[in-house]
């Protein structure tokens, strides 16, 4: 292990966490300055809105261009990115020890002194319109689009990360003006570095990053409303003409995702379907050769419920056969749960793959960020062996059967749907079909 | 002791342990804490070792001198069917056994296939048995592999299905297909990795086993370790599981170079597509030549980030695109400077085409102070940031081991480049960026065809 220092947790001003990871073996260092606000606040018919708003934070700055701000950043061989996720957003970056102080005020520029010009941000918002059209090319994203769609039915989480493109064609310049006067107000700010930097340094940067945020309140906290877990069976088409391949995704939602329970779960979807020599892996890709992948998993933690997701890609002609194994599968892992020779061999698994986590202070800066902002002690990452070698077998499987819900599955299948229709029906669920372009206006 | 003489130590003192002999070829340093150090067996097999003191885990890699570029015209996707077999049984352990055995010690096992190399990859722990085991498993499997009918078959049908989804339905990547077919007229890296598909129709057993016997051997091969491993009794592990395989005359399919390109070609596909997609391909300079390095360099400034030329002009100047990326062909054998480019539905193809050849023609007239500060700085930190993975760095040196013959080329990358002056990536961008020698392949929606 290259760190050779505890992590530090230290607060400052305006309630900012801030995490420091030293780890001086290589003159390089991560950051990462996330507030506890995603993209699951955008408000209903603003999709992609907070997105946005850190996007244009790097397009110009205190009277630089955006090209000019960003030739500052790329001169230095700095990342500065926006981090985007449902529940939390902000920047992530990494930079070169001797261009640390630079990179960390170019950072800070952004957030306090941005243009917010109106040229700069339409043609922003073209760019969200035509990645989110291009990303229907591929049919593996547009299978993961409808599955998160069909998961989440109803709630904020349904739209993902990137945007509606009917959405992101209506917002103003003023929509993103008061989206970051809201974000700059979020009272839960965590700013994580890790590398070869002291303590004293970094605490430095994050006095100056925390100015910027200026009335960090309790009221400013906003909600994101409860994921429902829909009862019943969906399946979702995407008719994909002409295609001699199908994208398949089989899963469903479960609230197993905190404490011992989330673990034993997780536990329990790595046996099932985590490695190669996993059940489902074994039955669909080594035995018949249905997929090229052939995988699974879930989150670990949550504050909301997350879902199991399986996926393959059969080709046409094994697609009802593929369905019909894989909903088999699913319905024995959820009543017999995991058998105990898989929940040993993914436990092994588990612990053989943890100094991974371990190996550089880059490598914890993300899982503690998650941690942090689930309100979690940091400590809990470096218990884990323990807490995976203490979980029982048996308490593994009742889990996994207690919180398991194949009769609420979501099905997603991406294909012609003159080749899904003939006996989709007989899966007795609801069904809906659905164009892969649709909700894209190409005119 | 000098990093030399510390390779020259290791060496003696693994050969008197394991009884067999073991020659220090090289070393070379990158940073106080980062080295590596080359040795060759008896048998040619060569290892490459970059220890990292305290690091809990390791990389185990096994490069391979064989990739696309060495498969019969009329058999290709060979190399990475073969790659896919190798996961199957030998006469020591029945299928499935090596999956089981690396996941129980937390190692997914993996593979890759590309035109020039292929190679297998193992990330463990440090602790216990876990380097004796790796190398047991890989050292059997190099000579020890049976292919049965049935494993034969249900794995061609995954590699069937992993073409389908990387190709057929994929029009980037049928795309980027074709415009290698078009590139290249003579020289294998004409033909897909993935192979065609009526091709792997017809592989046969009898047909992988040869390729298998003739490519699989130790003078073939490169190990390269890196990460928290003994060195000493590394080599010593290592001579003992492969030191008594022996070396066989490696037949290799002769080829011709690719001529010079003397004229631009260009061809359309109509495919579901919400926009066009555009490639723009130039010839560029062989791995490891000054002049590839200067092409990467290039690449760098018409395509990276938002300062990039092309990004400035196309999507942020003109509109016509959302998304444009360059990329350099790390390949043995001269290669292509891709320009690709998703386009707004209604962009006129050519137009975009003549923009990209302004734009990368305007590199010649010059690269401005803060472009120049910009490579240099972005090579380094793209270095830094790979090799604190073990996983890239056995990469990289695996890569440039098997490419050139000479992994010391990882590290030296940035002194290179370092050595490279704003006039030189001028003139080359003027050599490169040569009309005559283009190769466009463009994908429209078949809505508008």
């Amino acid at each position: 292990m290259n760190i050779k220092k505890p992590p530090i947790h230290r607060i400052v001003a305006h309630g900012m966490t801030v995490l420091v990871i030293e780890d001086h073996s290589l003159p390089i260092i991560d950051f990462a300055l996330l507030v506890r606000k995603g993209a699951g606040h955008d408000p209903v018919g603003k999709a992609g809105l907070l997105h946005i708003y850190l996007d244009m934070l790097l397009r110009g700055s205190a009277g630089l261009s955006h090209n000019e701000f960003a030739m500052r950043v790329e001169r230095i061989g700095s990342d500065l990115d926006t981090a985007i996720g449902l529940e939390a957003a902000g920047f992530r970056g990494a930079c070169l020890r001797q261009h640390a102080d630079e990179t960390m005020s170019l950072l800070q520029q952004a957030m306090s002194s941005p243009s917010m010009d109106q040229n700069s941000f339409q043609q922003l918002c073209q760019e969200y319109c035509e990645n989110l059209r291009t990303e229907r090319d591929e049919d593996d994203a547009v299978a993961d689009l409808w599955m998160t769609d069909s998961l989440y039915e109803g709630h904020p989480f349904a739209r993902g990360t990137g945007g509606l493109y009917k959405d992101i064609a209506n917002l103003s310049l003023d929509d993103v003006i008061a989206c970051g006067t809201d974000f700059l107000s979020c009272p839960d700010v965590v700013f994580a570095i890790a590398g070869d930097v002291t303590a004293e340094r970094a605490l430095a940067w994050s006095k100056d990053l925390s100015c910027i945020f200026s009335s960090g309140h309790e009221n400013n906290r906003t909600v994101i409303s409860n994921v429902v877990m829909h009862e019943g069976s969906h399946v979702c088409v995407i008719d994909r003409p002409g295609r001699n391949q199908a994208q398949l995704r089989l899963g469903f939602l479960h609230d197993a995702c905190m404490g011992d329970a989330g673990l034993a779960f997780w536990l329990g979807c790595v046996a099932f379907a985590g490695t190669f020599s996993s059940p489902f892996c074994a039955e669909i890709r080594d035995k018949r050769g249905w997929s090229y992948t052939a995988n699974g998993g879930t989150r670990r933690w949550s504050r909301f419920p997350v879902p199991l997701v399986l996926r393959s890609a059969p080709k046409v002609s094994d697609l009802r056969d593929c369905t019909l194994l894989e909903l088999e599968l699913l319905k024995d892992f959820c009543t017999e749960g995991p058998r105990a020779e898989h929940i040993e061999a993914a436990r092994s698994y588990v612990l053989g793959r943890y100094p991974f986590e371990l190996v550089n202070g880059a490598d914890l800066l993300h899982p503690m960020i998650d941690l942090e902002l689930l309100g979690r002690p940091i400590e809990e990452l470096f218990d884990l062996p323990q807490r995976f070698a203490c979980l029982d077998v048996e308490n593994v499987s009742a889990t996994v059967r207690d919180y398991a819900r194949s009769d609420a599955f979501v099905l997603t299948i991406v294909a012609p749907r003159s080749e899904v229709s003939p006996w989709i029906d007989d899966l007795g669920a609801r069904i809906a079909y659905h164009r892969h372009d649709e909700g894209l206006d190409r005119n | 002791m000098d990093i030399e003489n510390q390779g020259k130590d290791w060496a003696k003192r693994a050969s008197k342990r394991s009884g067999q002999a073991i020659a220090y070829i090289a070393s070379a340093p990158f940073s106080p804490q980062l080295a590596a150090w080359k040795f060759r067996l008896a048998n040619g097999l060569r290892v490459i070792l970059a220890s990292r003191e305290g690091c809990p885990v390791f990389a185990y890699q096994t490069w391979y001198g064989v990739g696309s570029r060495d498969e019969d015209p009329g058999r290709t996707g060979m190399a990475h069917f073969f790659e896919h077999l190798m996961f199957k049984g030998t006469k020591r352990f029945p299928t499935g056994v090596f999956d089981r055995e690396m996941e129980k010690r937390g190692s997914q096992t993996n593979a890759a296939t590309w035109v020039d190399w292929t190679y297998y990859t193992q990330a463990l722990a440090s602790s216990g048995d876990n380097l004796r085991t790796v190398i047991d498993f890989e050292s059997d499997r190099m000579t020890g592999l049976i292919l049965d009918e049935n494993t034969f078959r249900s794995e061609l049908d995954v590699v069937k299905n992993e073409r389908r989804m990387a190709v057929d339905s994929s029009p980037s990547g049928e795309l980027q297909e074709k415009l290698y077919a078009l590139a290249f007229q003579t020289h294998p890296y004409q033909w897909p990795t993935l192979g065609s598909m009526s091709h792997l129709e017809s592989a046969c057993i009898d047909d992988l086993e040869a390729f298998y016997h003739r490519f699989y051997v130790p003078n073939n091969a490169t190990v390269v370790i890196a990460g928290g491993v003994d060195p000493e009794e590394a080599l010593s592990m290592i001579s003992e599981a492969y030191g008594q395989i022996a070396s066989v005359s490696i037949e290799r399919r002769a080829y011709e170079q690719e001529p010079m390109q003397v004229e631009p070609r260009f061809a359309q596909i109509a495919r579901q597509t919400a926009s066009p997609i555009l490639s723009v391909a130039y010839k560029s300079a062989a791995l490891g030549t000054s002049e590839h390095l200067k092409q990467e360099l290039l690449g760098e400034l018409a395509g990276a980030g938002d300062t990039a030329r092309l990004y400035q002009r196309l999507v942020l100047d003109e509109g016509i695109a959302s998304d444009v990326h360059t990329f350099v062909t790390p390949f043995a054998d001269p290669g292509l400077f891709e320009v690709s480019v998703s386009l707004v539905p209604d962009a006129d193809v050519h137009e975009a085409t003549e923009m990209i050849q302004e734009e990368l023609e305007a590199l010649a007239a010059g690269v401005s102070a803060d472009e120049y500060d910009k490579v240099q700085n972005s090579t380094e930190m793209e270095m830094v940031e790979a090799f604190r993975d073990i996983e890239q760095l056995a990469e990289s040196l695996g890569h440039h081991e098997t490419s050139l013959n000479d992994f010391s080329r990882a590290f030296s990358h940035i002194h290179e480049v370092r050595g490279i002056s704003r006039d030189q990536l001028e003139m080359t961008a003027k050599s490169t960026f040569v009309i005559n020698r283009r190769t466009t392949m463009v994908c429209l929606p078949e809505a508008d065809v």
